[in-house]
């Protein structure tokens, strides 16, 4: 009815400082925290500790494996969804490589193979699921995360896998034993394997058709299927891709810890769900930005790093985690609805 | 409890001695006129037996003021616990103590630790090979085999069906207690063992899952579980199916205060209940040896023996420690 | 002679920079029905909100009854016996029609709920309303003009003695209209006076005592009921209708789309999703088809079937694309097959709205501008700044969000994104809906520029002027069969006669 009234603003480009704050937010957010973390540092010998080398490597690896399922979940929230399986598709797949390359002896190509099919298939049936029965994909995934869990416990023998190396039966290729090793005894392998998927990620995120699918099916699904767009097939991968990160992710923990259980990842979908929204990816789905959970995520490590250096109490560190995601979620949404947004 | 402390150091059974070379002190600042920090890396707060333990720790450290306490939520998540290590390193603490989430995945940090020159002492689960300064705990297996003993030969001579509530299924205290129980039971031929379901360490999941197993297995003479919680969890099951006298329940960790297993022993709901040590103030004084007195060696295993907590000494033992 | 039951004078707003109202004079009398008409922007929603209480007029004056009064707020306006019947109306689905009827008001007894008192007083009003339902009912397995009537129901239990209702029959069948009408004029026997807000011209003769036509802020006209139809049409637009339309196609080409008793059974049929049964029609390059009939009678679900949304299913008879048998059915194919789609729904599923105008315009076609699956910022900046250029999208801003865009330029949007692929036959539903005059008229000159370079236009309207003006031919439709073809010299009466005979088979 108002649409003769509609706003003149848009008459030339503007942009509150204030939409510039919500794109970078993740950014400034990270820049923040780190100082933050150089001014609250404590101090030895005149050297800033949060600063220091092994601290900086100690911050990277800790993310690593919750930022490779961030990874994926940007893209599934992006396209309006959420997998909230993937801490549980992490631990079946670590159990897995632990299984075949301990228990099962296969060696160390076919078990990885092997593994991150097994990822990518969990994904795209609960996608398949979620979208061909139209069941909300919170409530397959829901699903997905106790079957996952189920699978992990029986593909173990309800126990624990230790991995040994060296040759032999009941031994892992020596190979394997890098994921948990440091170049030059600093960058920690698994920051790399992160590191690597997240320049993938954001390529295909920017850089590619599926890219742009990924955004318009989750900001209009049905003005994207009437643009001619493979929504379902869109659908499905972007859970297939989240099943590809989760299955890395597993075989980065079987790797770093030399040890699969079907408890791992316990919670950890929640944290990259924490990574992407701080990132600045809109939960609604349609707007994000992959650099945003890369920044996100690392600004979770950072912090949580800052508050252990200070011996900053468990309970504190859990608010002080809480507040920065109702924080970034409170910003957005200011923003959001001050340019008349949904 | 004093006296159970001292009682128990008595009882510690040492195996090797670790001894750092030449003889010269495990850890080269130390000395009485200077100030320590400990660090300890819990595998989570969650479990009440690792709330008693911190809380164990925190009192018993007052007794050193040279001391400071800094403890350390691991979250039950191998990563998180991975990177307090690593953050403890990184604040340069004197010692670290630790109770690993798991084994293996620890290990590679705490052989870290060791490099770097700092004494580990490891609490209840100790990591693969031998790079730690000592370990403290009590033997899973070995817990879990005398109350199979006891279900056999003292609780159930006559046999009958027996049930048990595992903790989360594919940890390793539950693997080692479920087994150690099983082993213990062998003793007696005319036990028939009909049920075993995990409950994940939780109250809530022991009420559902022994209701849903005295419906399938109405005559269960005995409950064996793998720690307090469940066994309370148990208790409220039996007593729901009116089967309370009927049903003998045996818990672990014997955890005290009134919510703790002593006290349900001595109101006489359950047959009995194994501690599970805690070694505060066994680790405690060994990193005052390490630390404070410059010890060149200490003993490596301390194993804290558990206690049977039956009728014949619950009472007593509850009204004692009301410290 | 008594004061007027209600009477605006000189009412004034302004929004920002926008003059809304311009000084406008109203008058209700106990017992009337005055009609208000105006097109979208008229300032008509905004002298309802001034009636309703929901906006402060910055100067004039309101009296009810000979009164002066002032409304801050809705309840200052509902206390002084003014109840608004919005066009979302606002009932609960999931309660049942006494509750909303007490909504806000419920009958207690110490704290509690009492059901059956509610319900026979529910009951009650529902028959002074000559309504015809349980009050038990639940709201949500009502149709749209039962839910009507309990809305007005709902204003009466408030007492209210004047009635402002927003475009009543917008989603009404004919029967449902009848029926409303026949209540309203029930109401206006026991003196309740109503505020009929309303673009249907047809409407205007069957219930008003009086006419008020706004356009630009302000009355420009009040009419007799008899008033014919050309003079409001006038009225309305602030100039003879013939100049609203662009002259007619010189010449048409081949046939595009051929329909011979072409029928679409879908897999799992839908009650409310009226399936083309009978349909036979051709529409040629370079011409402007129009799809006429009432709500309901399978319009929009013609062109759904045709683009492939809607309806999974499979369509039988003659169906053929440039002269050759067509597998229509799913929208991959209708786009391989040259068809192009401009939803009626705009906002709902034309675009993304919180999208750039660049974003929206490539939807349709990124597989064109990512060579090797790769995105191409040139291309597609390229690609962007042609279309804005051609469809005059303002402002020019590929950044801008669809979202901050008039309704014109959103439309203008859809139209871009939709004719990127170059398509041969474009379908159009309901192209103007929420769009103002000039708009229109742009939207119109458009449309038949896209013909004259030989492209086929489908377009469904529930506006007969607007086909009638348009079109070089129209087709109308009654549950779910072509009935009638008109060409373009078609009388209005004739249509609409062809368009509401019949009514009855389709209640069968």
């Amino acid at each position: 009815m108002s649409t003769s009234t509609v706003p003149a603003a848009l008459e030339r480009p503007r942009r509150s400082p204030l939409a510039y704050l919500v794109r970078f937010q993740s950014l400034l957010g990270l820049v923040i925290v780190i100082a933050a973390g150089i001014g609250f540092s404590p101090r030895r010998h005149g050297h800033i500790l949060f600063l220091q080398t092994d601290n900086v490597a100690n911050i990277i690896r800790s993310i690593a494996e919750t930022g490779i399922l961030a990874l994926g979940m940007t893209f599934v929230i992006i396209a309006a969804g959420i997998d909230l399986s993937v801490g549980a598709v992490l631990g079946l797949c670590s159990v897995l490589t632990a299984e075949l390359l301990v228990n099962e002896g296969w060696s160390l190509w076919t078990t990885l193979s092997l593994v991150v099919a097994t990822g990518i298939l969990f994904g795209a049936v609960q996608g398949f699921i979620s979208t061909k029965a139209r069941i909300q994909a919170f409530i397959v995934t829901l699903a997905g995360l106790q079957a996952a869990r189920g699978l992990s416990l029986i593909a173990s023998g309800n126990s624990f896998i230790n991995i040994s190396y060296g040759a032999g039966p009941g031994k892992a290729p020596v190979g394997f034993a890098i994921l948990g090793e440091r170049i030059g005894g600093v960058f920690p392998v698994a920051t790399l394997v992160f590191l690597v998927l997240a320049a993938l990620a954001t390529f295909v995120l920017n850089n590619t058709r599926y890219g742009r699918y990924v955004f318009a099916v989750g900001g209009n699904e049905k003005a994207a299927r009437l643009s001619g767009i493979p929504v379902e097939a869109v659908k499905i991968s972007v859970y297939a891709i989240t099943g590809l990160m989760a299955a890395v992710a597993g075989i980065v923990h079987a790797g770093q810890f030399s040890f699969g259980s079907p408890n791992d990842g316990t919670g950890y979908e929640l944290n990259a769900i924490a990574a992407v929204v701080i990132g600045g990816t809109d939960l609604f789905g349609g707007a994000g930005s992959m650099v945003g959970t890369i920044a996100g995520a690392v600004m979770l490590g950072a912090l949580a790093n800052i508050l252990e250096l200070n011996d900053v109490s468990a309970a504190l560190q859990l608010l002080a985690t809480g507040a920065i995601i109702v924080m970034a979620a409170a910003l957005q949404t200011f923003v959001n609805s001050g340019s008349g947004g949904r | 409890m004093k006296t159970l402390t001292l009682a128990a150091a008595a009882l510690l059974t040492s195996t090797t001695l670790a001894c750092a070379a030449d003889g010269k002190p495990i850890y080269k600042d130390c000395g009485p006129n200077n100030d320590y920090v400990i660090g300890f890396s819990q595998a989570n707060f969650k479990e009440p037996y690792r709330e008693h333990v911190n809380h164990e720790l925190e009192r018993l450290v007052k007794q050193y003021p040279k001391f400071k306490l800094t403890i350390a939520d691991g979250q039950a998540s191998v990563n998180t616990q991975v990177s307090q290590v690593e953050n403890f390193v990184t604040k340069q603490v004197d010692l670290l103590m630790i109770s690993p989430f798991e084994s293996a995945p620890l290990t590679p940090a705490v052989t870290n630790v060791i490099k770097k020159g700092i004494p580990v002492i490891e609490l209840d689960r100790k990591t693969v090979g031998d790079d730690f300064t000592a370990f403290v705990g009590g033997d899973n297996r070995q817990i879990a085999k005398e109350a199979g003993q006891y279900a056999a030969n003292t609780l159930l001579p006559d046999g009958g069906e027996v049930a048990i509530l595992e903790g989360l299924p594919s940890s390793s205290p539950a693997i080692e207690r479920l087994e150690g129980f099983k082993d213990g039971l062998a003793d007696n031929a005319k036990l028939k063992l009909v049920a075993v379901q995990p409950v994940d360490w939780q109250e809530d999941k022991a009420v559902t899952v022994f209701g849903a197993m005295l419906q399938a297995h109405p005559d269960i003479k005995l409950v064996y579980t793998s720690n307090d919680l469940a066994a309370a969890g148990a208790y409220i099951a039996a007593k729901q199916a009116e089967k309370a006298d009927q049903v003998k329940i045996i818990g672990t960790d014997g955890l005290p205060g009134p919510s703790g297993g002593i006290r349900s022993v001595a109101d006489g709901q359950w047959a009995a209940t194994f501690t599970y040590p805690t070694g505060a103030a066994e680790a405690l004084d060994l990193a005052k040896k390490i630390l404070i007195d410059c010890a060149t060696s200490v003993p490596r295993n301390v194993m804290v023996p558990s206690q049977r907590i039956d009728q014949t000494n619950a009472k007593a033992l509850y009204d004692k420690e009301q410290f | 002679m008594s004061p007027a039951l209600l009477g605006l004078h000189d009412v004034q707003k302004w929004f920002g920079g926008v003059h809304a109202l311009k000084g406008v004079d109203f008058t209700l009398a106990a017992g009337e029905v005055h009609v208000l008409l105006g097109e979208n922007g008229a300032g008509k929603s905004t002298l309802m909100g001034v009636l309703s209480g929901a906006i402060v007029p910055d100067a004039g004056e309101i009296r009810i009854a000979g009164e002066p009064v002032r409304f801050a707020s809705p309840r200052d306006a509902h206390a002084a016996g003014v109840a608004m019947i919005p066009q979302e109306l606002d009932l609960v689905p999931g309660l049942d029609i006494a509750a909303n009827l007490f909504l806000g008001n419920e009958i207690t007894g110490a704290g509690v709920l009492q059901g059956r008192r509610m319900r026979d007083a529910a009951q009650e009003l529902l028959a002074k309303a000559g309504v015809a339902l349980d009050a038990g009912l639940l709201v949500s397995s009502l149709r749209i003009g039962e839910r009507q009537l309990v809305a007005i129901a709902k204003a009466l239990a408030a007492d209210a003695r004047i009635l402002v209702m927003d475009e009543p029959s917008a989603a009404l069948s004919s029967v449902e209209a009848d029926h409303l009408m026949r209540v309203v004029r029930d109401l206006k026997a026991r003196g309740v006076g109503v505020v009929y807000i309303s673009h249907r011209l047809e409407e205007v003769a069957r219930i008003a005592d009086r006419v008020t036509v706004m356009r630009d802020g302000q009355v420009v006209g009040e009419c007799p009921p008899q008033a014919p139809q050309a003079e409001l049409v006038r009225l309305l637009v602030g100039r003879p209708l013939s100049d609203l339309f662009p002259p007619r196609a010189s010449r048409v080409g081949k046939p595009i789309l051929h329909l011979h008793r072409a029928a679409f059974d879908p897999a799992r049929p839908r009650a409310g999703w009226q399936a083309p049964r009978d349909v036979s029609l051709t529409v040629h390059e370079g011409e402007i088809v129009g799809l006429a009939g009432l709500m309901g009678v399978g319009r929009t679900e013609l062109l759904g079937a045709l683009y492939g949304f809607g309806a999974v299913g499979r369509w039988s008879g003659t169906v053929e694309m440039r002269g050759a048998a067509a597998r229509l059915g799913t929208i991959g194919a209708a786009r391989r097959a040259g068809i192009a789609y401009v939803t009626d729904d705009r906002r709902g599923t034309g675009l993304v709205l919180h999208h750039t105008v660049a974003q929206n315009t490539l939807m349709s076609i990124w597989r064109r501008v990512t060579p090797f699956g790769l995105a191409s910022r040139g291309l597609e900046r390229r690609r962007v700044a042609e279309a804005m250029e051609n469809y005059d999208v303002r402002p020019r801003l590929p950044a801008a969000k669809v979202v901050n865009l008039s309704g014109g330029n959103q439309q203008k949007v859809v139209f871009a994104k939709e004719l990127m692929n170059g398509p041969s036959l474009l379908l159009l539903d309901e192209p103007t809906r929420g769009v103002d005059v000039g708009a229109k008229t742009e939207i119109y000159r458009r449309l038949r520029g896209l013909a004259e370079q030989g492209l086929g236009v489908l377009v469904a309207s529930s506006e007969l002027t607007e086909l009638l003006g348009l079109c070089d031919r129209i087709v109308v439709m009654r549950a779910g069969r072509t009935v009638h073809a008109f060409g373009a010299d078609a009388g209005e009466d004739a249509v609409r006669a062809v368009c509401e005979s019949g009514d009855e088979e389709r209640a069968a």
